[in-house]
C-alpha cells in the first residue's frame, strides 16, 4: 500500500483542526513563561479565563485515576505544586483524549496504565521529577491519537497489518504510512512549544539509545510502555510483543520483586479501566 | 485449596463508585487530602457510605474481590502469554517479565 505524503500530513498534523485552541493557547503560555515578571499567580489568573480548560485540568489532576496527590483547587496551585512543563503537558492531556473515538479508547486506558506504572518505576529506583515523567507517558503515545483523528481508516488497516505481520506499530507505520507515531509525537511538541523533558519521551520511547537527552526519563516511559504492553494492556489488541532497545534494561534495571510491585499498582487499575472511556473522566 | 479443578483467590480491584455494592470490602484505607482516614481497610460498604463517598465526589476505590478461576481460563490465559511473548524470548528486558507474569497467573490458579 501507499504510503501518505508525509511533508502534506505534517501541515495537517499542524494545522489539527479538531483542537482548534490549544496552539494559541500554548504560545500565550509560553510566552508568560519567558517573561520574568510575570508571577505563577498571575499566570494561573490568565489561564483561569478560559473556563473550559480549568475545569478539565482540575478534573484530570484531581481524578484517582490519574492518581496526582491530593486535591488541587486551582491553576495557580496546580503551577506551584506541578511546574509550569507538567502542567503544558496536562494541558495537551486534558484537550487531545477528548476527541477520541471509541474504537481507540485502548489507547487511553492504555496511556493511563503506563502513567501509572512510569510512576511506580521512579518511586521504585528513587528516580526524581515524577510529575513530569507521569505526563510525559500519558502523552507518549499522542502521534497515535493524531492517527486515529486524522486518518482512521488507513490507520485501523496499519493496526491490522502489525498484527496479521506480527510486528510492532511503529515499524507498520512507518511501512504502510512512511513515518511512525513518534515521529507525528515530535511534530507535535515542537507545534506546542513542548520543553524536551516531555518531547524525548515521546519523540523516543521506541528508540531510547538515541535519545540525547533525557535518556532516563525516555528509559522509564518506554519500560513502563513494555510492562503495561506485557500486562494485557496494549494500546491496539492483537499486537504482539517485540524487543527492547537494549539501553531500557540497562538504565531500568528492575528485578522481579520489583516488577511485581510494578503489576500489583497498575493490574488492578487496568481493570478498572476496562468497562469505562476518556469521557467518563473528563 | 484446588477443588476440581476451580479455586478462589482475593485480588484487589478498583471499582468504580457507581459500581460498588453494599457489603464489598475496602482493600486499601480512605485517606483525605489532609492525610485523615476516612474509612479503614477492611470496613464493608453500607449504602450510606457509598452514597457519603459520592457526595465527596469520590470516583473509586480498592476492594477486595474473590476471583474464581477455571482450568480451561488458567490454560487459555497461559496459552495466550506464550504467543504474546513468542518474538522476545531471549530479551534481556522480557525474560524477568515473563517470569513474574506466569507466577502471578500461577498465584490464582
Amino acid at each position: 500500500m501507499a504510503g501518505i505524503d508525509k511533508t502534506a500530513f505534517r501541515k495537517k498534523v499542524e494545522r489539527l483542526s479538531n483542537l482548534p485552541t490549544l496552539p494559541g493557547l500554548m504560545e500565550r503560555f509560553a510566552e508568560m513563561i519567558q517573561d520574568p515578571a510575570t508571577s505563577m499567580a498571575k499566570i494561573g489568573e490568565e489561564l483561569g479565563k478560559d473556563q473550559i480548560l480549568t475545569s478539565k485540568l482540575l478534573k484530570l489532576v484531581n481524578s484517582a485515576f490519574y492518581g496526582f496527590p491530593g486535591r488541587i483547587s486551582t491553576l495557580t496551585h496546580a503551577l506551584v505544586l506541578l511546574g509550569y512543563d507538567a502542567v503544558k503537558g496536562l494541558i495537551v492531556t486534558s484537550n487531545v483524549f477528548d476527541e477520541l473515538n471509541p474504537t481507540a479508547y485502548p489507547l487511553w486506558r492504555h496511556s493511563i496504565a503506563i502513567s501509572r506504572a512510569a510512576r511506580t518505576i521512579c518511586d521504585v529506583l528513587k528516580i526524581p521529577d515524577q510529575e513530569e515523567i507521569t505526563i510525559a507517558a500519558l502523552l507518549h503515545d499522542i502521534g497515535k491519537i493524531v492517527l486515529h483523528i486524522e486518518v482512521p481508516d488507513e490507520y485501523l488497516k496499519t493496526i491490522d497489518y502489525a498484527v496479521s505481520n506480527e510486528i510492532p506499530m511503529w515499524k507498520a507505520e512507518r511501512e504502510m504510512l512512511g513515518f511512525d507515531h513518534a515521529d507525528i509525537g515530535l511534530w507535535l511538541c515542537d507545534k506546542w512549544h513542548l520543553p524536551a523533558k516531555l518531547s524525548k519521551p515521546i519523540g523516543y520511547h521506541h528508540k531510547c539509545s538515541v535519545a540525547r537527552e533525557f535518556q532516563e526519563r525516555v528509559a522509564v516511559v518506554a519500560a513502563a510502555n513494555e510492562i503495561v504492553k506485557a500486562l494485557g494492556g496494549q494500546a491496539e489488541d492483537g499486537v504482539i510483543l517485540s524487543p527492547t532497545d537494549p539501553t531500557i534494561s540497562e538504565l531500568i534495571p528492575l528485578t522481579k520483586d520489583q516488577l511485581n510491585e510494578i503489576a500489583d499498582r497498575v493490574e488492578p487499575e487496568m481493570e478498572a479501566l476496562k468497562s469505562i472511556g476518556p469521557k467518563d473522566l473528563a | 485449596m484446588v477443588k476440581q479443578g476451580r479455586t478462589i483467590t482475593m485480588t484487589i480491584k478498583l471499582v468504580s463508585i457507581s459500581d460498588v455494592q453494599v457489603g464489598m470490602e475496602l482493600a486499601k484505607a480512605l485517606v483525605n487530602e489532609k492525610g485523615m482516614t476516612l474509612s479503614a481497610e477492611g470496613t464493608q460498604l453500607t449504602a450510606s457510605l457509598i452514597s457519603r463517598f459520592e457526595r465527596m465526589g469520590i470516583e473509586a476505590v480498592y476492594i477486595h474481590s474473590q476471583e474464581q478461576m477455571s482450568e480451561e481460563d488458567y490454560l487459555a490465559k497461559k496459552l495466550h502469554i506464550e504467543k504474546h511473548f513468542s518474538k522476545v524470548r531471549d530479551d534481556p528486558f522480557f525474560i524477568p517479565l515473563k517470569e513474574v507474569i506466569l507466577e502471578r497467573l500461577e498465584a490464582k490458579r
